[in-house]
């Protein structure tokens, strides 16, 4: 076998703060392969790019580029010798155009000013040969959509001549057919001798699109596979190490005499002129959990903090088993059944200064045995603290630990223990695996599906495709601030027709979407 | 217990979070008093025995070491107010403005007690200060709550407020006719507090202060109220989510806080001074600060705190008489440089880093 273009031996990274993020890391990366880098969030793959792309440094350990012993001084020196890296936030000025921000930090210079003719000339080139000919190199960066800012980002690398070029979960803002347009040129550069070094945690693309693939767990290696030898299963396993029960709607049984327990009702939301939401009008039964499917952004946000009483009420109703909850205040709402397990768990969900006890009750510390009139019973709160601990297998050491110290997982687990101790009518679980390891993902997808069946009526928003239509009953496809699809039944249901639906490609007629009520 | 039991016992270690705090606030006064020591150095023939002197003095005798007492009281008021705002996010320095004003409007009462009930008076007087003191407080409370106002710059612009006007009602109310500078008439016998150790002037104002650091600890971790402030001051987002109304609580804090040093403020008077006199602010902004930060806005901690300042306070003013050098000007050093080093959050951070990454590295 020929030089690895890239190797990594023995990489170790302890942050100040003491996290181990990565352990005697082995790697060797061949030139014209697509290597993935596979491992639950928090496994440590973003900070192994970041060391090879020189954002952070390794605290010991060597890397070897084309032979050679490196050590790249920034992620300028690692530019310049033919790595690039595309962030999964990307790094673009809105006011720029395509070819000013492909150029930038590189441009072609007339004399002392910016050449901008040549700059578009040469970007026009550099699209046409990797055949990204839809991309208009004069448009602002502000009007391009997600995939085309990754395109520009993409080719912002292949200017730089990078010859190995890292995309950190490319395909987490991307629709299924835009997915699928990625992959195409992904291979097209492997036929080109580029080194694509593909980090995700999907596993059903990283089948689909490596040559090789690496498994990294709790910052260690496990071993690099040929992606032909390997199964879902197997692969599976090795990242969480352990097996996996996917199979949710074996879990599901039917909830008898079901009433409707959240109505909404025309709700419409407008920010500073703006339109967020118009009409949404749905309802959630008893023992149902409803998905909203949608590309961030297009109002599911707004439509659940508003829900939640997050942001003032504008208009239309919402209803929980019969009771107008729309305008009362957010201790009334939660009086009234609801719960919500929030987007944003380190800004909303908790206070990671204070203890897991004190953070679980924070939803009914008023009412007893919790608490008195005046005083809390700091007993009762440490038992139910603990009680719930032990219910929903947080890892820590006592109830009495800051939930600073607590893993993503264990975090979200805290949350959702809360949400769920009120025994709530209605629950709103908005994104609720996201960023957490899949070990804790799949025991809360266990938790909503056990509130469902005990009677809850549960709206999921999660922009994870796969978790929406494998938890939910029902499901509405969000668009532009409007529901542009409703689906009954998510029997043979397939990702691209959602994903239709969710680029406003195509809208269902409005009598089907007004099946999402069942007034 | 499941399989939390078997998470491993943690190893004591200093750079665990409360063991590292201890340290780095033992640091803090180590590296402030080896400052103060070479000042001492500059200014002094025999420094290091007006360093021993200084550290020693108030154990000389019980009379100099009622004077640590005495000078504590109104420490740990200004401590208490303080903490109190600090642990709901609030960087509220008002609280020396508002024990000049509620100061002031107690004067009325212990100048023309009510009914000449010793007792009783005192407990009127001590109320109207606190009275005083809260509803004047709930000015930037409501400000904050309302309009998200800064509290920090209002309380300062407030305390110089609070100080013209309090000056103005001495002068035209309280001021006794055909005497000049800034004095009230003298308060009435009955009302001074009672001094609880004989040959000293440590009065029941002690005890009051001690009362109320357990009620203020009571309060924070045993009440609702202090769930809530402990809630929203660490996230106040996280309150909210959690049903939580800001409005009140904020109204509610300030009034609690500023009704606390309208307390210490007559106490302070009514305890140590024959009528009002104070003709500049007492400057009980910061070292209120200064005491929450060193007691981590823990009520017994910042006891404490008020305890060693005072102690080093009360060992310079005692010294100043027989030394040429010492100057109780020297304890504002220590204090500075202590403000500075526990509010400096990277102040040892990176010797925790280092020490950190060698145990962790071993693993």
């Amino acid at each position: 076998m020929s030089e690895p273009i890239l190797k990594l031996e023995k990489i170790t990274k302890i942050y100040p703060n003491g996290v181990v993020a990565n352990k005697d890391i082995d790697i060797e990366f061949e030139k014209g392969e697509i290597h993935a880098i596979c491992g639950e969030n928090g496994a440590g793959k973003s900070t192994l790019m970041k060391i090879i792309f020189a954002i952070e440094n390794a605290t010991s350990g060597q890397i070897y580029y084309k032979g050679q012993p490196v050590h790249f001084s920034g992620s300028m020196e690692a530019i310049s010798n033919g790595i690039g890296m595309v962030h999964q936030h990307f790094m673009l000025i809105p006011s720029f155009t395509v070819a000013q921000s492909i150029i930038l930090g590189d441009e072609p210079k007339k004399g002392m000013f910016l050449d901008n003719a040549t700059a578009i000339e040469k970007t026009r080139e550099l699209a046409h040969k990797y055949n990204f000919d839809d991309i208009d190199v004069t448009a602002k960066i502000a009007n391009l959509t997600v995939s085309e800012k990754q395109k520009v980002e993409i080719l912002k690398t292949l200017y730089r001549d990078a010859e190995v070029i890292i995309l950190d979960e490319p395909t987490a803002v991307l629709t299924p057919q835009e997915t699928d347009e990625l992959f195409n040129q992904l291979r097209q550069f492997k036929q080109m001798g580029h080194t694509i070094v593909f980090i995700s945690h999907k596993l059903n693309e990283v089948m689909d699109i490596s040559d090789r693939i690496t498994v990294i767990r709790n910052g260690h290696t496990y071993g690099t596979y040929q992606t032909a030898d390997v199964t879902m299963e197997q692969l599976t396993e090795l990242i969480i190490g352990r097996k996996l029960d996917t199979d949710f709607d074996a879990l599901k049984h039917p909830v008898e005499n079901a009433k409707v327990l959240l109505d909404v009702k025309n709700l419409s939301y407008k920010d500073g002129g703006v339109t967020k939401l118009e009409d949404i009008t749905f309802s959630i039964k008893a023992g149902e959990i409803l998905g909203v499917a949608g590309v961030q952004g297009n109002g599911q946000e707004e439509m659940v903090r508003d829900i939640t009483g997050l942001i003032p009420h504008q208009s239309g109703t919402v209803k929980i088993d019969g009771t107008d909850i729309s305008s009362m205040t957010i201790k009334k709402k939660r009086d009234s059944g609801l719960s919500y397990i929030p987007e944003d768990r380190m800004e909303d969900g908790c206070t990671v200064k204070e203890s897991i006890a004190d953070n679980i009750v924070s939803t009914f510390y008023q009412k007893p045995p919790l608490s008195g009139k005046f005083f809390i019973h700091n007993r009762e709160i440490l038992k139910k603290g603990r009680e719930l601990v032990e219910r929903f297998s947080v890892k820590a050491t006592s109830e009495k630990d800051k939930v600073g110290s607590l893993s993503g997982g264990n975090i979200q687990k805290v949350v959702v223990a809360r949400e769920w101790a009120t025994d709530p009518k209605v629950m709103v679980a908005e994104q609720p695996t996201r960023g957490i390891d899949i070990g804790s993902a799949s025991y809360i997808h266990e938790q909503l599906i056990d509130m469902r069946n005990n009677g809850a009526a549960i709206l999921l928003v999660s922009a994870d495709l796969n978790e929406v239509m494998s938890l939910s009953d029902r499901l509405i496809v969000m668009y532009e601030g409007r529901i542009v699809a409703y689906f009954p039944s998510l029997k043979g249901v397939s990702e691209s027709e959602l994903g239709l639906y969710m680029l406003g490609v195509q809208k269902m007629d409005p009598s089907v979407i007004k099946e999402a009520s069942y007034e | 217990m499941s399989e939390n039991a078997a998470v491993k016992q943690k190893k004591f270690s200093w750079t665990d979070e409360v063991p590292f705090e201890i340290l780095r606030l033992f640091t803090a006064i180590v590296v402030a008093l080896l400052i103060s020591f070479l000042v001492l150095c500059f200014v002094s023939d025999n420094p290091v025995n007006d360093f021993v002197s200084l550290l020693t003095y108030p154990f000389k005798s019980p009379f100099y070491f009622s004077y640590v007492l005495v000078k504590m009281i109104p420490l740990v008021f200004a401590g208490l107010a303080t903490l109190l705002y600090f642990r709901a996010s609030l960087f509220n320095l008002g609280t020396e403005g508002v024990f000049y004003i509620s100061g002031v409007f107690m004067t009325f009462f212990a100048v023309n007690p009510l009914t000449g009930i010793g007792i009783i008076d005192q407990i009127i007087c001590i109320a109207v200060a606190a009275l005083a003191g809260g509803l004047i407080s709930l000015l930037p409370g409501f400000l904050k709550a309302k309009w998200n106002a800064d509290v920090m710059v209002i309380s300062l612009m407030m305390n110089n407020i609070l100080f013209g006007v309090g000056l103005w009602i001495v002068r035209t109310f309280l001021q006794p006719a055909g005497v000049s500078g800034n004095s009230s008439e003298y308060f009435a016998d009955s009302v001074r507090l009672t001094r609880i150790w004989t040959g000293t002037q440590v009065t029941t104002g002690i005890i009051i202060a001690l009362v109320m650091v357990a009620l203020v600890w009571v309060l924070l971790y045993k009440t609702k109220l202090g769930y809530q402030l402990r809630m929203t001051g660490s996230n106040a987002r996280f309150a909210a989510y959690s049903g939580m109304s800001a409005f009140g609580l904020m109204l509610l804090i300030h009034f609690i806080s500023g009704a606390i040093a309208g307390m210490g403020s007559a106490v302070e008077l009514l305890g140590n001074y024959q009528r009002f006199s104070w003709s500049t602010l007492p400057g009980l902004g910061f070292t209120g600060a200064l005491m929450a930060m060193m007691g981590k806005n823990n009520p017994i901690g910042a006891t404490i705190a008020a305890f060693g300042i005072s102690y080093l306070r009360a060992s310079a003013q005692l010294l100043a008489n027989t030394s040429p050098v010492i100057d109780v000007k020297m304890i504002s050093i220590v204090e500075v440089i202590l403000t500075l080093l526990i509010s400096s959050q990277y102040f040892l951070r990176s010797w925790r880093n280092k020490q950190m990454i060698k145990e962790k590295g071993g693993e």
